[in-house]
Order: structure tokens, then C-alpha cells, then sequence
């Protein structure tokens, strides 16, 4: 499964055997290793003995050809111009697409660019032994994105603080919430976790003063109760039953017992 | 949309010469049928369908063009 990629070939000269299987590998001499199994022989008197040129040729990985060429095969079939420019960065391939009218590469929310990517990652990476990243964007959409979500955690963070009560975002992927929690991660007033399942999963950013403030309202017995649980779900459901003093007396009364 | 499929396919997968793409139109739907060697059934579906969604999601913005509904199945 995870073998390289071998082709013999025999032929008059070494140089033809070569230039086919090049061809039937649609690969240039850089991209291969060739090993010489059996010197072509012109006989004697050109009858006599004639033996050819028996060569082994080996494709030599390069994950970087491999996702060139497959993003160029994408974008053939689904009628797309695009530029595709590859960096390498910290050990990852960054491959950009230039070009006009790009968003069908976007998708909603990013979608198609991440199903790109994860095939992309998936072709790539199936015939070589090591795990290679590949990060794929449109013309610094990723950037983009990223600078909206932080400019959002701000904001929604910023609320979650003025009101004192918790802010629940709409779901994101794990790329997307773990910018929220980086946003947020150094403000002592708040704290962040993520809740539900993929692809539903969702960040919820709580100030911090939420966690004491029905510890403080509540008696003494119904709050440390519940406080082992922590401040998420209930936390709320119980300082909203505040408004309705029946239900809170009905619930200690049954705890008492 | 039928070429796509294929080239994603046999991208995926250890035995390319197996993959077969069938496709099925009417005025408002193009059905598109998937077939791939048994072993190679897991590298075209994902865990919990996550290639299989990745694949639907590329066919779908190759037919945002055309204006048809896509599906594709694997069988």
C-alpha cells in the first residue's frame, strides 16, 4: 500500500526504455530513479546475440508534485483557472490559489476549501510513509477568517463580561473554535470550553464571575450540591428559576428530605 | 461532475483500475453511482463518512454552475 511507485521497462537503449515509462508515468527524469538491469547488447552483426536495455525505473516521493498535479486535475474537471503557488513553512505545504472568481473554491464558511484540503491530504500522503500537512487557501481567506474570529471572540467575549452571563457560539470546526480559545485564552475574566458534537460543536465563552455569583445567591446546602458539577448548564437553569420562586422552594424542600 | 468523482476516487484508493462512475441524469438531478473495490469501500467513505462527505462537498461545488441537484452514492 505505502510502496513507491517501480515500472520496468525494456527497450533498444537504455534511453528508450527510459523515455517510455516516463512517458506512462507522465514524469520527467528529476522525478525518478532508474536502475540498469540488463545492458542492451547490438549482437554481433546486428543479429547475433542482440539483447535490450532492461531498466527499473522508481518514482522518487515528492509531495509536492503529487498535490500540484492533483489540485491541477481538480480544477481541470470542475472548469476551474486557477494559479496554484506551493511554500513550504515550518515543515508545512502552504499552496495558495490565485486567480478570479475563486469563491467556488471557498465555499460556504470555508466548506469546499476544507474538503479540498482533506482529500488533498489524503492523496498525498497515501503512497509515502510520513504524515506531510498540507494547508490549502485562497488568496489569504484563511487569514481573513481568522481575523474575523478573533475580532468576533473579542466582541462576544467583551458581552460575555458587561452581561455576566455566558455567550454560546454557532458551531465550528476544530480549526475555527481553537482560534476562539487561543482569542481568548489570556483573559482572566473568561473562560472557554466547547460543547456538543462535531459538526455541531460549539464554543461557549462564560465569564468567570458567573461561576460564583449563584454560589453566593443561593442557600448554603442547595449550592454546594450542585456546584461539584461546575457552573455549565445547570448553573444557568437554576439562576433562571430565580424569577420563579416556586420552583426553587419545591426542588430544596425535596433536597432536604 | 462524472470525471470528478473518478479523478477523487482514484486518488483515494489502492486499486484505481476498479473505480467505475455511472451517471444518471434527469432535467433537475444528476445521479452519480460510485463503485469501487470492496477493500477500498473504507478509503472513499472515512471514518463516520468523512471522506465520503468531503467527496459530495467538491461535487457540489463543481455543479453550482450547472444549477442541477448532484447526488452522489457509493455502492
Amino acid at each position: 500500500m505505502t510502496q513507491p511507485i517501480i515500472v520496468e521497462k525494456t527497450a533498444k537503449t537504455v534511453k528508450e526504455a527510459l523515455n517510455a515509462a516516463l512517458l506512462e508515468l507522465q514524469l520527467e527524469e528529476k522525478d525518478v530513479e532508474v536502475q540498469v538491469l540488463e545492458e542492451p547488447n547490438k549482437g554481433f552483426l546486428g543479429f547475433i546475440g542482440v539483447k535490450p536495455a532492461r531498466i527499473r525505473v522508481t518514482v522518487k516521493p515528492d509531495p509536492l508534485r503529487d498535490a500540484v498535479r492533483f489540485l491541477s486535475d481538480v480544477f481541470l474537471t470542475m472548469d476551474v483557472k486557477a494559479e496554484i503557488i506551493p511554500v513550504w513553512k515550518d515543515q508545512i505545504l502552504h499552496i495558495t490559489f490565485k486567480g478570479d472568481d475563486l469563491g467556488i473554491l471557498i465555499g460556504r464558511r470555508g466548506d469546499t476549501l476544507d474538503a479540498l484540503q482533506y482529500l488533498t491530504n489524503l492523496a498525498v500522503n497515501r503512497l509515502s510513509l510520513s504524515r506531510l500537512r498540507i494547508v490549502l487557501d485562497v488568496e489569504n481567506y484563511r487569514q481573513r477568517r481568522e481575523e474575523t474570529l478573533i475580532r468576533l471572540a473579542k466582541r462576544l467575549g467583551d458581552k460575555a463580561k458587561r452581561s455576566g452571563t455566558r455567550v454560546v457560539l454557532e458551531p465550528m470546526n476544530p480549526q475555527e473554535r481553537r482560534i476562539i480559545h487561543t482569542a481568548l485564552q489570556g483573559d482572566s475574566k473568561l473562560s472557554t470550553f466547547s460543547e456538543g458534537e462535531d459538526p455541531f460543536r460549539k464554543v461557549i465563552i462564560v465569564p468567570k464571575q458567573e461561576i460564583r455569583r449563584p454560589r453566593e445567591d443561593r442557600p448554603h446546602g442547595f449550592a454546594s450540591e450542585h456546584n461539584i458539577s461546575g457552573p455549565r448548564g445547570r448553573t444557568r437553569r437554576y439562576q433562571d428559576r430565580n424569577g420563579l420562586p416556586k420552583s426553587i422552594e419545591k426542588d430544596n424542600s425535596g433536597y432536604d428530605r | 461532475m462524472k470525471e470528478l468523482v473518478e479523478l477523487l476516487a482514484k486518488a483515494l484508493v489502492d486499486q484505481p483500475e476498479a473505480v467505475q462512475v455511472t451517471q444518471k441524469e434527469t432535467d433537475k438531478e444528476v445521479l452519480l453511482e460510485l463503485r469501487v473495490a470492496p477493500e477500498d469501500m473504507g478509503k472513499v467513505i472515512g471514518k463516520q463518512g468523512k471522506i465520503a462527505k468531503a467527496i459530495r462537498t467538491m461535487v457540489k461545488a463543481a455543479a453550482a454552475k450547472d444549477g442541477r441537484r448532484v447526488t452522489v452514492e457509493i455502492i
